[in-house]
């Protein structure tokens, strides 16, 4: 196991010790703050932005849950991978169902997909868990990208239950293959437009 | 297992939140789960457990491969920003950070697999007191901030996991969606390591 070098220094940064300021005016502030918490978000059509994010995210999560199965029933996963990427699998299929749930709740329609793969892809344990690594990272990017967009506590409530899976089988994976698991310290979004760019490869026309 | 280099950045930029005291009206409809007063609250309790994981992985000389020890480094510092970046998000809504507590680590630090474990222990249980305090959240930037840290700590235990040799299910991962930790969980965590953890997040309340 050898290791290149890392972004940084491998040093604390010094700020967790910084000191404070005092409490002297967090009385008015914090007055002036509550008064502006949590209006609730008036939704005149409820759930149906919602929908389209939920249709959004379960396309990709549908292109996981097929990838990985078609990788398992092609072999090109084999021991310390293959128990690695079987309950991916399980993971990646239970969160269609609950994004599938969601969005019927919502009263809302599920939109169809087609997957496409790039040709060998399941003919090589590094090139499909590359893949998947890659699918992985642009699900959380995904995910993270359409939080400040939700309308619905309940959508966004999983989501982030979602998100927060995506982020572990990512560096899971990552480990597994000698790539980045912690590429930075927090996760940040992605728009949709350039997350269905890169997925392109795998969706079908 | 190696890793990559990772992407570069500067310190406190990336982690500011500077648009939360703006967007404090884009709240998200509240689900008053009672567990947290608000959202102050909840950002002093998540500081506390990221100066106790700071606190840790930086006492954590216990023998580690070079590799561990890199990534034992990594994760703290991200730890680090977590506590950047949460301290500044109070800031940006008037509020005092709370200080670090005095934490004895005990005989968590006195070998190897006794820190893997305890750092796996915790990372799987702040993150799920993340998600259990998400949904109390009523800021929307706050509530993105903290799936932003979130994820992270999913990572985080992934990789401690990995290290540590556990079984896929049940080790490096647990099932399908995170679960919520409860407050009095995570208390109930803290405890034995904290002098007066109960008083620890008091202060943090008695802030507000």
């Amino acid at each position: 196991m050898t290791e290149p070098g890392r972004r940084h220094n491998g040093g604390w940064t010094g700020l967790t010790r910084r000191r404070f300021i005092g409490h002297a005016s967090i009385g008015g502030a914090l007055i002036a703050a509550s008064t502006r918490f949590g209006p609730m978000l008036a939704t005149a059509a409820p759930g149906e932005d919602d929908v389209s994010i939920l249709n959004y995210v379960l396309t990709l999560e549908r292109l996981e849950a097929d990838f990985y199965s078609r990788g398992v029933e092609a072999g090109a996963v084999q021991g310390k991978a293959l128990a690695l990427v079987e309950p991916i699998l399980k993971h990646e299929e239970d969160h269609v169902a609950s994004i599938s749930d969601l969005i019927e709740e919502f009263g809302g329609e599920l939109e169809d997909d087609s997957f496409d793969y790039p040709s060998g892809i399941f003919d090589s344990e590094d090139r499909f868990l590359e893949a998947a690594l890659e699918l992985e990272e642009l699900g959380v990017g995904a995910y993270h990208g359409q939080l400040k967009k939700i309308s619905e506590r309940r959508t966004l409530d999983t989501l982030v239950a979602i998100a927060a899976i995506e982020s572990r089988h990512a560096s899971a994976l990552a480990a597994l293959q000698n790539a980045d698991s912690l590429p930075a310290p927090l996760e940040r979004g992605r728009p949709r437009s350039a997350v269905l760019k890169q997925a392109q490869p795998f969706l079908g026309a | 297992m190696k890793m990559m280099h990772r992407r570069k950045f500067i310190t406190g930029t990336m982690i500011t939140l500077p648009t939360v005291a703006v967007h404090l009206s884009s709240g998200v409809a509240s689900a008053q789960r009672g567990e947290y007063k608000n959202d102050l609250e909840i950002l002093n309790f998540a500081l506390v457990a990221e100066y106790f994981l700071s606190q840790f992985y930086r006492e954590a000389n216990v023998g580690l491969s070079s590799l561990e020890e890199r990534l034992v480094a990594d994760i703290g510092a991200d730890e680090d920003v977590h506590i950047a970046s949460i301290t500044r998000t109070l800031q940006n809504l008037g509020e005092a950070p709370v200080r670090a507590p005095a934490i004895n680590f005990g005989n968590a630090l006195s070998s190897r697999e006794r820190m893997l474990r305890f750092a796996l222990k915790f990372e799987n249980l702040f993150a799920g007191a993340y998600l259990g305090a998400a949904g109390s959240i009523q800021s929307r930037d706050v509530l993105v901030a903290a799936a932003g840290i979130l994820g992270v700590e999913e990572r985080h235990a992934a990789v401690i996991a990995t290290l540590l040799g556990a079984p896929a299910e049940g080790g490096v991962f647990e099932g399908s969606l995170q679960k919520p930790a409860t407050k009095d969980q995570v208390l109930a965590s803290l405890k034995p390591y904290i002098k007066g953890a109960a008083s620890a997040a008091d202060d943090a309340a008695v802030t507000l």
